[in-house]
Order: structure tokens, then C-alpha cells, then sequence
């Protein structure tokens, strides 16, 4: 049973946009990520509490890591149980997902399979991840390493981009728990950038 | 080759080749811009990860490695494994064996370019002439056949040669299908950044450096939501019949491969059903 002073924090999205490697950077985890291949394969829980952090609002918050969606079509009913199991107890749902690609179709079938198990006043927040890895042309500049932040030619593109997901995201999710452009949050977990923008909002929830 | 003139073969091979693009980012600073190569950490994630993907999508098909090449069209990386590939697999694939790839050296430090080509002035110098493979074969025929069958024979070569080979390209939405082609093939054409698509099949025929043209289906690309696949996949059953080759390309460093799944069992079925190019 949930306390009323506890967070449950669900980090859920496709296999390999960088859920754990997101965790671990946002919390100091240490959980096993993997370049080549799926490593979540059961859903694995931290619980973070005032002693870690100054000026945390809860008590407790549990962070959840989900296995990834999409991986083939039999590991996606493999793992059903366990988003049908989680998703009801979820306040914040940080949906990963990654910047450098156009395909956002299993996420919006997922969305919209997972429309009814979610709390009224869940909070939704697209954590858009990789975006040192955001589309150039040849002759622009990719991902500044020495500043660690994205190039001037990746930043006139993040608009459009986030414009994109917003579309596919709010159509999926047609107007039953509110969502708005805020809530899509870019970063690179590799290099850091954006991810105290999205420690922010997981906490504050708005 | 030869069966592929002929039309029979022991087995139909499935005209499909799946290209593994954007390994340059596999990994993050896995990319040696000096050599314009991977770096040695890099390159062993690509072999463990091309390896998976292989074994993932031979479980549900007829695939095997002849079917998959990894590569970076952006990097020009592995570019010639990748067009043999296509040669090998493609209905009639003689027709395109004079493609030049773009040179990966030409984006390489001004220092490695200089001594890649120097490298190559030597080899082409100690190579002497170079004997053609097709001469060789026709040579090799002449010993065995009748002046008419021979006659048959090369009637039918150059009648073959005559039709442009047809390529479908296809992938999900933002995969680098334009990019891929501009650099397998050394054609030009505008890419398409992160948003919008190739949203409808493109036909482009272009000339081969060798005399010639090749004509490429641009498909427009899968998985990005629920409504357009729906619209695609008409076009894409349509089209994919009458093609020499498919072209698949899945971007090796994302790992949800469900839509690439479905869509490679689609496509398998519908060449099964036409084992030669409906033309």
C-alpha cells in the first residue's frame, strides 16, 4: 500500500533510449547499462530519501525502472504483467524516449494501452534523451564535448523537434490526463546537459 | 550469378538486404575523426551488437548474415561490404557491380588522405591490368558451350543489362535512407532532417558511372505512428513485388526492433510470393 507521503516514480519507454543510464545519472545509481544489448529485464527499485538530498520535498521517493518496450513482439507480452502491475501505482511517469529519431510508433501504441491504468492525477513528463546525438548536417557542428552541450546548429532544430513528439504524444493521449510542451523535457545522459531540468520536474511535478 | 540470369535456382534467395547504419554512434565519443574509422572500443560494441541483431532477426525469418551489413552512410564506413551485399542478393545483381561508394578518406584528416592515396597509386601501379570477371566467365562458357548457346546466352546477358535494376529503400522514419543512398550509390540527393519525412514513394532513376541507370524507390518511413503505417503499407505492398532488391535499414544504435520485426516477416512473405521482380 502507498503512503500518502510517498513517490512513486515510474520510468518507463522503448528498450535502449537510455532509461538506466538516465537514472544513474540523475541519482548516482549504479545499475547495469549496456551499449549493445537489453539489460532490464525485471523492473528494479531505488528508494531515495531526505538524507540523499537537500531540501527534498517527500519523505520517501521510489523510483521504478521498467524493462523496455519493443525489444521484439514477444518480450513486449513477456513484460506486460509488469507495467499492468506498476503503472496504476504511478504519481510521476518519466516516458523516455530518444531525440535522434522519427519513429515514435510503439510509443504511442503503449500510450495508448496504458490510458486506463493511470491515476488521474498522474504527471507526465517525456524525458527526451540523446540529444548529443541530434541530427547535422554535413559542415554543421554536432555536440559541443568540451562544453558539453548541444551546438548552436542542434538548438535550432530542438523546437521542431520537440514540436514533433509533442504532436504524436498529446494525439495519443487526447486530452485524458494533461500534458503540455513543458513537460518534454531534452537531455543527454551521457554528458549531463538538461538533466537538472528534469530532477526539477520529476520533483516538483509542474 | 548465373541462375539469377536464368531465373532458376535450388533455392529462391530472398531479395532483401538489411543495412545497420549510424554505427558511428553506437557509442559516445566511439569515433576516430583522424582515421575516419571507429575506435578499437567502439568496433567490438558494433561486432557484439551487429551480432545480436542478427541472431534476433534470424529467429524469425529466413535471414542469415549474407542478408546483414552494419555501416555509417554519414561516416562512409563499410560502404563496399554493404554494396556487395546488395550485388549478391539483388535479382540480376551483375547490373550494379560498377557502383563506386563515396571515399570514406575524403573526410578523413588531409594527412590520411594524402597517404591513403598515395597507397592506392601504388597498388594500382603493382596490380597491372586487371583481368574482368564477366570476360573471364564468358571465356570460361565459350569452352563449354555452342557458338549458339553462347549466343543465347549473351542475348539474354544484355537484354538483362538493359532494364535498369529497380531498389526499394525502406526503413523507419529517420534512419538515414537518404543519406544511405547518396553515399552507396554516390548520388545526390537532399536528405530530410529530424522532422519531416520522405512521406510519399519517390521513384529516381539514376546514371551508374559504368553506363547505365538505377532506379530507386524511396519508400516513405515506417513506425512513426499508427496512422500512417496504415497508409504505407499499401504503397509498400505494391511496389515491393516488382522490385530486384529491398533495401532495409535499421539504425544500430536504437534497440526496439518490434516494428522492424513486423515489417521484415511482411516483406519476406510478399517476395516469397514473387520470387522473381515483377516487371
Amino acid at each position: 500500500m502507498l503512503k500518502p507521503d510517498e513517490l512513486t516514480v515510474l520510468f518507463f519507454g522503448k528498450t535502449g533510449v537510455g532509461k538506466s543510464s538516465t537514472l544513474n545519472s540523475l541519482f548516482g545509481l549504479n545499475w547495469a547499462t549496456d551499449n549493445a544489448v537489453a539489460c532490464t529485464k525485471e523492473p528494479q527499485i531505488a528508494y531515495l530519501d531526505n538524507s540523499h538530498y537537500t531540501g527534498f520535498p517527500y519523505q520517501q521517493v521510489r523510483v521504478v525502472d521498467m524493462p523496455g518496450i519493443g525489444e521484439s513482439l514477444t518480450d513486449d507480452e513477456t513484460y506486460m504483467p509488469h507495467y499492468e502491475e506498476w503503472i496504476p501505482q504511478t504519481h510521476s511517469l518519466v516516458w523516455v524516449t530518444q531525440a535522434d529519431t522519427r519513429a515514435y510508433k510503439r510509443d504511442e501504441i503503449f500510450l495508448t494501452k496504458f490510458l486506463p491504468l493511470f491515476q488521474p492525477d498522474i504527471f507526465l513528463i517525456v524525458a527526451l534523451n540523446k540529444i548529443d546525438c541530434l541530427g547535422v548536417d554535413e559542415g554543421e557542428d554536432g555536440f559541443n564535448l568540451e562544453r558539453g552541450e548541444p551546438s548552436k546548429d542542434q538548438l535550432n532544430r530542438l523546437s521542431e523537434k520537440i514540436e514533433d513528439v509533442y504532436g504524436i504524444f498529446q494525439s495519443a493521449i487526447n486530452g485524458k490526463v494533461s500534458f503540455d510542451k513543458k513537460q518534454i523535457i531534452p537531455h543527454t545522459s551521457v554528458y549531463g546537459w538538461g538533466l537538472e531540468n528534469l530532477k526539477t520536474k520529476i520533483f516538483t511535478r509542474g | 550469378m548465373l541462375s539469377a540470369l536464368f531465373g532458376k535456382s535450388q533455392e529462391t534467395p530472398i531479395r532483401l538486404v538489411i543495412g545497420l547504419n549510424q554505427v558511428d554512434k553506437m557509442i559516445p565519443d566511439g569515433w576516430d575523426d583522424r582515421l575516419n574509422l571507429p575506435t578499437q572500443k567502439a568496433e567490438k560494441e558494433i561486432e557484439r551488437r551487429s551480432k545480436d541483431i542478427i541472431q534476433r532477426l534470424s529467429r524469425y525469418t529466413h535471414l542469415s548474415a549474407d542478408n546483414i551489413e552494419y555501416y555509417s552512410a554519414l561516416k562512409r564506413y563499410r560502404l563496399l561490404p554493404l554494396l556487395t551485399k546488395i550485388i549478391k542478393n539483388a535479382y540480376a545483381g551483375f547490373k550494379l557491380d560498377n557502383v563506386q561508394p563515396a571515399d570514406p578518406f575524403e573526410l578523413a584528416d588531409p594527412e590520411v588522405k594524402a597517404f591513403a592515396d598515395e597507397e592506392r597509386r601504388k597498388r594500382a601501379k603493382s596490380k597491372g591490368k586487371e583481368v574482368n570477371a564477366k570476360d573471364r566467365m564468358f571465356d570460361e562458357m565459350r569452352k563449354i558451350l555452342s557458338e549458339d548457346e553462347l549466343n543465347l546466352v549473351l542475348d539474354k546477358f544484355r537484354q538483362e543489362r538493359r532494364i535498369p535494376p529497380k531498389v526499394a529503400i525502406l526503413g523507419k522514419a529517420g534512419v538515414g535512407k537518404t543519406t544511405t543512398l547518396n553515399s552507396v550509390f554516390n548520388a545526390q540527393w537532399k536528405t530530410s532532417h529530424t522532422i519531416v519525412g520522405t512521406t510519399q514513394a519517390q521513384m529516381k532513376e539514376f546514371s551508374l558511372s559504368s553506363g547505365g541507370s538505377l532506379a530507386v524507390v524511396d519508400l516513405p518511413g515506417y513506425g512513426r505512428s499508427m496512422a500512417e503505417d496504415r497508409e504505407y503499407e499499401k504503397i509498400y505492398q505494391e511496389i515491393i513485388p516488382s522490385c530486384d532488391l529491398v533495401f532495409l535499414i535499421l539504425q544500430a544504435n536504437t534497440r526496439d526492433f518490434a516494428d522492424d520485426q513486423e515489417m521484415i516477416i511482411k516483406i519476406s512473405e510478399w517476395l516469397r510470393d514473387f520470387p522473381t521482380p515483377q516487371r
